[in-house]
């Protein structure tokens, strides 16, 4: 079964594509430190506001740092609080989820009218607050991007334990004598993956966005530390001396989220191929 | 002298997935003549449901095409005919009515909008007209009180009562030709008695042609005419109704309808047919049936026998019989008819 | 002489009904309004009934999958829905079930061998290379094999399914079996093959029946007992000698004569049954059959029948019996 569905995928090109440039990125943040050239903080203000070289395939910024190894190392904090948050937020979600849909009637309710009023912040906002209360800084804008995702998971698990909770397979669980724990790790989470990892996937790259968004306004990772966000933030006031500064990291975040863009939209295809049509 | 509504010839309609060539409908003939009722018997992956499609045009293409053979209904091989021709005869004079009538009827409109829908787009009629004849038709097809019922939405009704607003609206035009695909199988009982009723009642009075298709050889027992019996895409069997029940040919007919169990003949123990019915895209070579039949013999599994006629109305396609007569032709004996 | 193994007395099940946003209205579906039955050791014991008549409710509040509001479901001399909750652990080894839908009864991540093993890890029943031949020993008694062990349910027919249903249900080496209409989702010529092999269980495993179904013609040939349900309640109950030759109640009639019969020379009684079954949410009064039959009179829409033995253990709810 599970052959077929990578078979699938592997029919969608742009998919693909899309999943190899995440490779790339996540090769990149991984073996940042052996790759990039020059220290990402380093100033050398002798060599500020370059452009293309040899030396510098990037250029370099304002204070002679080299704008390649900074978009390296900010790879790594980029996809580090995108993967860091979607985890979070996956515990939290599923739990959250899997809770207001096996036991329903008022801890549903409960659960599921606090997801409600996640949901009714606008995505960035909702963000902007959370950081707000809790401060800027790296840990706090992945808890920030974390709680900001957690409606979707809670919504798509509840959906599906509550299909999944009246079928005949849980019932002869219960017949048996399964314990509650024992149903919803065994059966319940593992049937409603599908559904979840394509989300996931979507999430990741949204994540990214939040965080740099955050990042751009002041409110998330602080400089120096070179995420793309505030990067780009700081690029901004470049444009017209050194504009690879800001696009650079500009580029990269985009083609981040869009190939997990595109990677989602192609695992739903593959995993759920009724979808179709 | 009845006159051949539907005559199909040698209809092949196949599948093609990723895990291979599906032969769903694997050169099936027939003929149907006016006011006739046609049942068409078989289990799960026989083809019947996809034959309805496919008389119907209605195929999904891709994956599935109609790879050869002739649908010629009143001269007209539809296979041949532009989708716009189509979309004519369908409704018109072929109607179709489904399993589950709730998937075939708009939750958004009522029924009364949706019968009228069709008397105005394929007859012309004004609205009044139209409302005039609806109320009329679901007096016909036994719903009471239709003067209220044409406000009602699909979810107000029971499922009995879908069916029958199903076949009203199949009805609506007057069709020569209606296509009923396991009409009764989500129905409760007595449900499907009164379906089944209304079905033989509404023949009579408007000579409409059947064709009744089906998992429950009870269901073609009393309202058939002919009867096919399909198994992996192929006509095992085509005979007329009495002779399919008193004396059935086919090994696979025999096995059905010895497995069934009966209130008035009871045994101890039913005798079931072995094994499980072949899944779509693994037929077995050779005769589909013959994993699965008491009198398998070698050459079963080697060829798959010809669809050969026995009597005047029943044709089978066993090796038993064609081996049967060759013997009989070899040894010059009397001829047995 | 016979031993009760089961008996469900005043069993009731009501659901409340949703309406509004706010508010939920004090209106209950009725899915099973107050019925008694009982199971003797050994026997087939059938429940008839067409769409909402509250048959599966019945049967799963046996098992307790879903909980009663009113009534007493006696066990062997035990009313289960007092038990604490170890010890239904234990009794849940003495009634299992087997469902409908071969489909959805398998868990599709799980293969054969884990699906009927996760029934023995629970109840610690068996471990490692025992619990293995246990249940290669289960699913051969079902007519599969040592090979089916590794394999998933998508690579199973309906009919193969629904046998892993049944081995699965073996497991725990039960005494009562709630069959839920086990043949009625499988294909005609197989359907044999499993009624086939649930008569052979039941003598290899001297196992007790209760069998669920909608097809008469299949209660008629499993069942030593049974009772028809319509809407909630039972109208009759009877040995099948006496059921189908000599049927009492209105309804049980009707649902005889509806049976398609596999005869085209046998001139259709048909005695079809007018109008349609009314919704457990909203049930007639008095007689809830009073709507549909043809003898009803006054006392039958205002008065509710109650079951009374008409003779040779015939129980029937109906005015024209009293």
């Amino acid at each position: 079964m599970d052959q077929q569905v990578i078979k699938r995928f592997l029919k969608r090109k742009v998919s693909v594509f899309g999943g190899l440039i995440i490779i790339m990125f996540i090769l990149t943040a991984i073996f940042g430190p052996l790759v990039a050239p020059y220290d990402p903080l380093q100033q050398n203000l002798a060599n500020s506001y370059k452009g293309i070289s040899s030396d510098h395939l990037l250029g370099t910024d304002n204070l002679g740092r080299d704008t390649l190894s900074r978009l390296i190392y900010g790879a790594r904090i980029s996809l580090g609080i995108s993967l860091a948050s979607i985890g979070l937020a996956l515990i939290i979600g599923v739990s959250l989820g899997v809770t207001a849909g096996y036991y329903g009637g008022r801890v549903d309710n409960l659960i599921m009218r606090f997801v409600d009023i996640l949901l009714a912040f606008p995505g960035i906002l909702l963000a902007i607050a959370i950081v707000a209360i809790l401060g800027n800084g790296l840990v706090n804008t992945m808890i920030a991007v974390a709680i900001f995702s957690v409606p979707d998971f809670a919504r798509i698990v509840r959906s599906s334990v509550i299909s999944l909770k009246e079928t005949e397979f849980i019932e002869a669980c219960r017949a048996a004598g399964a314990s509650d724990i024992r149903i919803i790790t065994k059966h319940i989470i593992p049937n409603s993956l599908s559904p979840l990892i394509v989300q996931a996937t979507l999430m990741l790259g949204t994540a990214i966005l939040i965080a740099s968004g955050l990042s751009f306004l002041g409110l998330g990772v602080q400089p120096p530390n070179p995420e793309w966000g505030a990067m780009l933030s700081q690029g901004r006031e470049l444009l017209r001396s050194s504009p690879l500064v800001a696009i650079a990291p500009g580029a990269a975040i985009t083609f981040v989220v869009l190939s997990f863009s595109l990677v989602g939209d192609g695992l739903r295809d593959a995993l759920d191929p009724k979808l179709k049509n | 002298m009845t006159k051949e509504l539907l005559e199909i010839k040698n209809l092949k309609t196949y599948f093609f997935t990723d895990e291979g060539t599906v032969r769903a409908v694997d050169g099936v003939d027939l003929e149907l003549n006016k006011g006739e009722t046609l049942g068409i018997v078989g289990e799960s992956g026989s083809g019947k449901s996809m034959m309805s499609l496919s008389i119907m045009g209605l195929i999904p293409n891709p994956p599935g095409k109609i790879v050869d053979g002739q649908i010629n209904f009143k001269d007209k091989n539809l296979c041949k005919i532009s989708k716009s021709e189509y979309r004519r005869i369908r409704g018109n004079e072929i109607s179709m009515i489904f399993q589950e009538p709730m998937t075939s009827l708009n939750p958004v409109f009522t029924i009364g909008k949706q019968i009228m829908e069709v008397y105005k787009h394929h007859q012309g009629l004004s609205k009044a007209e139209a409302k005039e004849k609806t109320i009329e038709m679901l007096k016909l097809v036994g719903i009471s009180m239709p003067e209220r019922r044409i406000h009602e939405y699909p979810n107000q009704l029971s499922g009995g009562m879908r069916q029958r607003v199903m076949i009203a609206m199949a009805l609506a035009c007057n069709p020569e030709l209606l296509i009923a695909d396991e009409p009764t199988t989500a129905l409760d009982v007595t449900i499907q008695a009164q379906i089944l009723k209304l079905m033989d009642d509404l023949k009579h009075k408007l000579n409409t042609s059947i064709i009744l298709i089906t998992h429950n050889l009870g269901v073609v027992a009393q309202t058939a005419d002919k009867i096919i019996v399909m198994y992996a895409g192929k006509v095992m069997e085509y005979s007329d109704t009495k002779s399919i029940f008193k004396n059935p040919k086919h090994p696979y007919t025999e096995g059905l309808l010895d497995s069934i169990p009966k209130i008035d003949k009871p045994v101890d123990r039913l005798s079931a047919i072995p094994g499980t019915v072949p899944s779509s895209n693994d037929f077995p070579t050779g005769c589909s049936f013959y994993p699965r039949c008491k009198y398998a013999m070698e050459i079963c599994k080697e060829k798959g026998p010809d669809l050969i006629k026995l009597e005047d109305d029943v044709q089978v396609r066993c090796w038993k019989y064609i081996e049967e007569k060759t013997f009989v032709s070899k040894d010059h004996h009397s001829e047995k008819v | 002489m016979e031993k009760t193994i089961l008996e469900v007395k005043n069993a009731k099940k009501y659901f409340p009904m949703k309406k509004g946003l706010l508010f939920n209205s004090s209106e209950n579906v009725k899915a099973v309004d107050d019925i008694s039955f009982t199971i003797q050791e050994g026997e087939t014991f059938g429940i008839v009934g067409e769409s909402g008549c509250g048959k599966s409710t019945t049967g799963r509040m046996i098992l307790r999958l879903i909980e009663p509001t009113e009534g007493e479901i006696i066990y062997k001399g035990e009313n289960i829905l007092d038990l604490p909750k170890d010890k239904m652990q234990k009794l849940r080894r003495e009634m299992q079930i087997i469902f409908q839908d071969p489909y959805s009864s398998l868990d599709p991540r799980f293969t054969i061998g884990k699906t009927i093993g996760e029934v023995l890890d629970i109840h610690k029943i068996a471990k490692g290379k025992e619990k293995r031949e246990r249940i290669i020993q289960l699913l051969e008694a079902v007519g599969l094999g040592a090979q089916h062990f590794n394999r998933y349910p998508h690579e199973f027919s309906g009919g193969q399914r629904q046998r892993i249903g049944i081995a699965r249900a073996l497991a725990l080496n039960p005494s009562l079996l709630i069959c839920d209409e086990p043949v009625s989702a499988l294909d005609v010529s197989v359907q044999a093959q499993i009624v086939n092999l649930m008569q052979d269980l039941q003598k290899e495993f001297q196992l007790t029946y209760l069998f669920i179904s909608h097809d008469l013609s299949v209660v008629h040939h499993i069942c030593d007992r049974i009772a028809v349900m319509y809407i909630g309640k039972i109208v009759e109950t009877a040995d099948k000698k006496t059921l189908f030759e000599k049927p009492a109640h209105p309804y049980t009639r009707a649902l005889l004569s509806a049976i398609p019969v596999t005869d085209p020379e046998v001139a259709t009684t048909n005695e079809v049954l007018e109008g349609d079954i009314p919704s457990p949410a909203n049930p007639p009064t008095g007689c809830r059959f009073h709507t549909r039959c043809k003898f009803a009179t006054e006392i039958c829409r205002k008065v509710e029948p109650e079951l009374k033995d008409i003779g040779d253990g015939q129980l029937v709810a109906c005015h024209l019996y009293e």
